[in-house]
């Protein structure tokens, strides 16, 4: 380690730092923050040679959503990484460094006509931990669906490209839904090119209670055409649905009539927020994703078990959030386990624990059942990493 | 036992096309230019007989092709390197439709139209529709990626693709994706969609359906010139608006059209015209093109229709997918080229585009996926006339050149194929490629399936072997 480090210090000077313990990520000895693909090149070859593992981190926003043990040496932060910035509101589409903040982008577009299909989740959200972590807000579907292209840095330290500023490309393999989701477990994400969205002309928040058995009816709601975001989430007598509806004025308006015929009624804006920002809360979270008709019992399911629920049932996802920590009572970590299983099971559908301790997660998947593509997952990674030293045992299949 | 026989001893006499006279209609997919005879075609019945066919393939050491119905045009079907077809096109049943959870299970060799008129009563449709789609497979939509004139607002084939069920080129069958599209690891529907059959052969796909939408619109903007309405189409771009379609033809195009049964009461004398589609609710539909008609008007348009009823519509776009048809009348061959530009970049493209066809001496035409940047140049030639096959092919490599140039890319919906592998380089390093390549070996470090497709030919020494490439006679690079 020491020897890595001394090479290290001499490729990278300032870069190497100090390393700040946090919390779920383990002992390491010291954080790397290139600020160039070239340093970053150089770091990566060095841990490649010397197979010395690193843990990647982008803005924090989730640390926990790993498998552990995370066997890494050093920790390797792509905040520094905010080179290569491109807006372009004429064509819709952006190209932007890894480092730089969802918040911040956001902050950019402001006024363009063009927003940025991420929600902004957490105040450091970074884009390449969005991407990397495939991470889905209630507005906006997945990252994958705005990746048009990106450049990254393998662990054996080449540096690529693929995909770029076009909306449309399928010139060779799409390496881009490879790496959206890897979790850093194949290379460093160093900029990437979005798919913008036009502003919506009209936005309306309308609430609406659920009946006992209003699975369905919330289903039809959320599916409105116009309906950006549609979280159930707790109420003192029940579940409510939340619905965020944008689009130009017509739609809205068509939406918002059903919607009052349905027994709903406007409200003001910030409950998807207040959603947004307890879908962050609590020690120990679930999300199962689903056949949306089947989402109703698999929040029955974790409800059951003690977890508050946060619900889109247009999309199948069902969340589930305790707010208090197993702690070491396996008993009970592995009955909160069973549930995410279960509640996946009733659904059709697969399940991840996106937090928990390193105790619960000890010696097992976060990420849910891989079934038999686990040997095909396992050639692809060591294609890109023979000598595991991206986030070592943190994906699936402590890959 | 030979490899006849083995293959016989899985689909039988009735699934195995040997003869010269058989196989010589496999020899080619919708690019003529490069031609491959395969030594077998069989036609298997089920997944086991497709697991069962690779192993035998593996085991007498040739390679195998996987084909839907042959629409491609990029080569991707073509047994380039010899070896074995396997046809899929009788697997084509839609083994399940959940019109709750809005999806459907089907095999690979479901028409892609087919799909969208069995779902139809249900209220759903399938979005991705290639001009092929009354012949195109499932399946190969899936290996393409294929795209059509509404990918512009419901996306490409990726975005509909919830799971697969793909035997693996060692014969293994493997599920990826669910029902519900979530994957556990890493996204490896996403990574087969568009791979070109090059990592296995897809049995089963697990498609999402989406609602036919409450109200559609389609105009026409006419136009004196293509630059006008490639403008329109930017204002319609810039001003936020997402159609379901933004389409150009040319006048050329225009007049094959007329002459063709697809003709649809067209202007011969506009010099483009501009077909936008757009759906939703009834009342933003009707506010939508209130604002692309000022759009188009602003652009120059002379002329502005819209679709009166459900007749012309159907009208409008039979003219623009009977295009490549109708320039069958042009000349004996077509080659449809596909490349992607940044959209404000269309007008200056298009004028490079023409003036390259002029230069060459080609008839060349252009109907394309405006909204999207996406261009086809199709050059109408005769490939027994060995000067104009070399004209063909330089101003093709000309063509994509132009657009990479302007930060575009080689193809956007028909796949690099055996047609543009050796023009990856004008995008990609060797470390780029490597990349790809490494995605390739986790799922075929034997490179069996579908060899001499999307790589460079000197990737692979047997790549580099003239003969193998199929267009010997016409030197690319």
């Amino acid at each position: 380690m020491r020897e890595a480090l001394s090479q290290l210090r001499r490729a990278l000077e300032d870069a190497v730092q100090e390393h700040e313990p946090r919390a779920d990520e383990g002992m390491l000895h010291a954080t790397l923050r290139p600020a160039s693909e070239e340093a970053l090149s150089q770091a990566l070859r060095i841990c490649h040679a010397r197979e010395t593992g690193l843990l990647l981190r982008g803005g924090g926003t989730e640390p926990s959503f790993a498998n552990a043990p995370c066997t890494a040496v050093f920790a390797l932060e792509t905040g520094a990484l905010t080179a290569d910035r491109e807006l372009d509101t004429e064509e819709g589409v952006a190209l932007l460094p890894a480092g730089e903040t969802v918040a911040s982008v956001h902050a950019s577009l402001a006024g363009s006509g063009f927003e940025l299909p991420f929600d902004a989740t957490g105040a450091h959200a970074t884009i390449g931990g969005v991407v990397a972590s495939a991470r889905q807000g209630f507005r906006y579907g997945p990252p994958r669906d705005a990746v048009l292209g990106m450049s990254v840095v393998l662990p054996t330290g080449e540096r690529i490209r693929f995909g770029g500023r076009v909306v449309k490309n399928v010139t060779g393999y799409d390496l881009n839904k490879l790496f959206t989701g890897s979790f850093g477990s194949l290379g460093v994400i160093t900029t990437v090119w979005l798919r913008l969205r036009p502003v919506p002309e009209c936005v309306e928040t309308h609430r609406v209670r659920l009946a006992d058995d209003g699975g369905s009816a919330a289903l039809g709601l959320a599916r409105l055409g116009s309906a950006r975001a549609a979280v159930v989430v707790p109420d003192p007598e029940g579940r409510e649905l939340q619905l965020e509806l944008a689009g130009d004025a017509a739609s809205v308006s068509n939406d918002a009539a059903a919607l009052a015929a349905a027994g709903a009624t406007p409200c003001d804006p910030g409950g998807v927020e207040e959603a947004a920002r307890q879908r962050l809360s609590g020690p120990f979270r679930v999300r199962v994703t689903g056949l949306p008709s089947a989402w109703a019992g698999a929040a029955d399911i974790l409800e059951a078990a003690g977890a508050r629920v946060l619900a889109e049932p247009a999309r199948g996802i069902v969340r589930g959030i305790f707010d208090d920590g197993p702690g070491d009572d396996e008993r009970a970590i592995a009955r909160r386990w069973a549930a995410a299983r279960a509640a996946a099971r009733r659904a059709s559908g697969t399940y991840a624990i996106e937090a928990a301790s390193i105790d619960a997660r000890l010696g097992r998947e976060v990420f849910g059942d891989v079934g038999a593509s686990a040997p095909l997952q396992r050639a692809i990674k060591l294609q890109y990493d023979p000598h595991r030293i991206l986030n070592p045992g943190r994906f699936v299949g402590n890959a | 036992m030979t490899l006849v026989s083995a293959l016989r001893a899985v689909v039988g006499d009735d699934g195995l096309l040997v003869r010269d006279e058989e196989l010589y209609a496999y020899e080619a997919d919708g690019l003529t230019l490069h031609r491959g005879l395969p030594a077998a075609v069989v036609l298997p019945r089920d997944k086991t007989d497709v697991q069962r066919l690779v192993r035998v393939c593996r085991a007498h050491g040739v390679p195998f092709v996987p084909r839907g119905a042959g629409t491609g045009l990029s080569g991707g079907a073509t047994a380039i390197e010899g070896g074995v077809v396997i046809e899929l096109q009788r697997m084509d049943r839609i083994v399940r439709v959940d019109a709750q959870d809005r999806l459907a299970v089907v095999q690979p060799g479901v028409v892609n139209a087919d799909l969208s008129k069995a779902v139809a009563p249900l209220g759903l449709f399938y979005a991705p529709d290639p001009s092929s789609q009354q012949a195109c497979t499932i399946g190969g939509n899936v290996a393409e990626n294929s795209g059509g004139p509404h990918t512009l607002k419901y996306g490409t084939t990726t975005d509909h693709v919830l799971g697969l069920e793909l035997v693996l080129p060692d014969g293994t069958l493997v599920r990826m994706g669910s029902d519900v599209g979530a994957a556990t690891g890493y996204d490896l529907v996403g990574a087969v969609v568009g791979s070109e059959g090059t990592l296995g052969i897809v049995t089963e796909a697990t498609v999402r359906l989406t609602p036919i939408p409450e109200s559609v619109a389609t105009m026409l903007g006419i136009f004196d010139g293509v630059v006008d309405a490639c403008r329109a189409v930017g204002a319609v771009i810039g001003g936020g608006l997402v159609p379901a379609a933004l389409e150009i033809i040319d006048q050329r195009t225009i007049n094959a059209v007329e002459d063709s049964r697809y003709a649809a009461g067209l202007p011969r004398d506009a010099g483009a015209i501009l077909i936008v589609e757009v759906d939703g609710a009834a009342g933003s539909v009707a506010a939508q093109v209130e604002r692309i008609r000022g759009f188009a008007e602003a652009a120059g348009a002379r002329e502005f229709r819209v679709a009166g009823d459900d007749d012309e519509r159907a009208r409008f776009w039979r003219a623009r997918k009977g295009a490549f048809g109708a320039m069958g009348r042009l000349a004996p061959d077509l080659y449809v080229h596909d490349a992607v530009v940044p959209r404000k970049k269309l007008p200056e493209i298009l004028a490079a585009v023409c003036e390259i066809g002029d230069r060459h001496r080609l008839k060349l035409s252009n109907v394309f996926h405006a909204g999207d940047g996406n261009l086809h140049p199709n050059i109408s030639f005769d490939r027994r006339d060995a000067d104009e096959r070399v004209r063909v092919i330089a101003a093709g490599e000309e063509i994509l050149r132009t657009c990479v140039e302007a930060g575009g890319v080689i193809t956007g919906e028909h796949g690099v194929g055996t047609e543009k592998r050796d023009y990856m380089r004008l995008l990609f390093s060797e470390d780029d490629l490597g990349a790809m390549i490494r995605l390739r070996h986790a799922f075929d470090p034997e490179r069996v399936c579908n060899p001499g497709k999307i790589f460079p030919a000197t990737r692979f020494c047997v790549e580099s072997d003239p003969k193998a490439r199929g267009y010997d006679e016409v030197p690319l690079s």
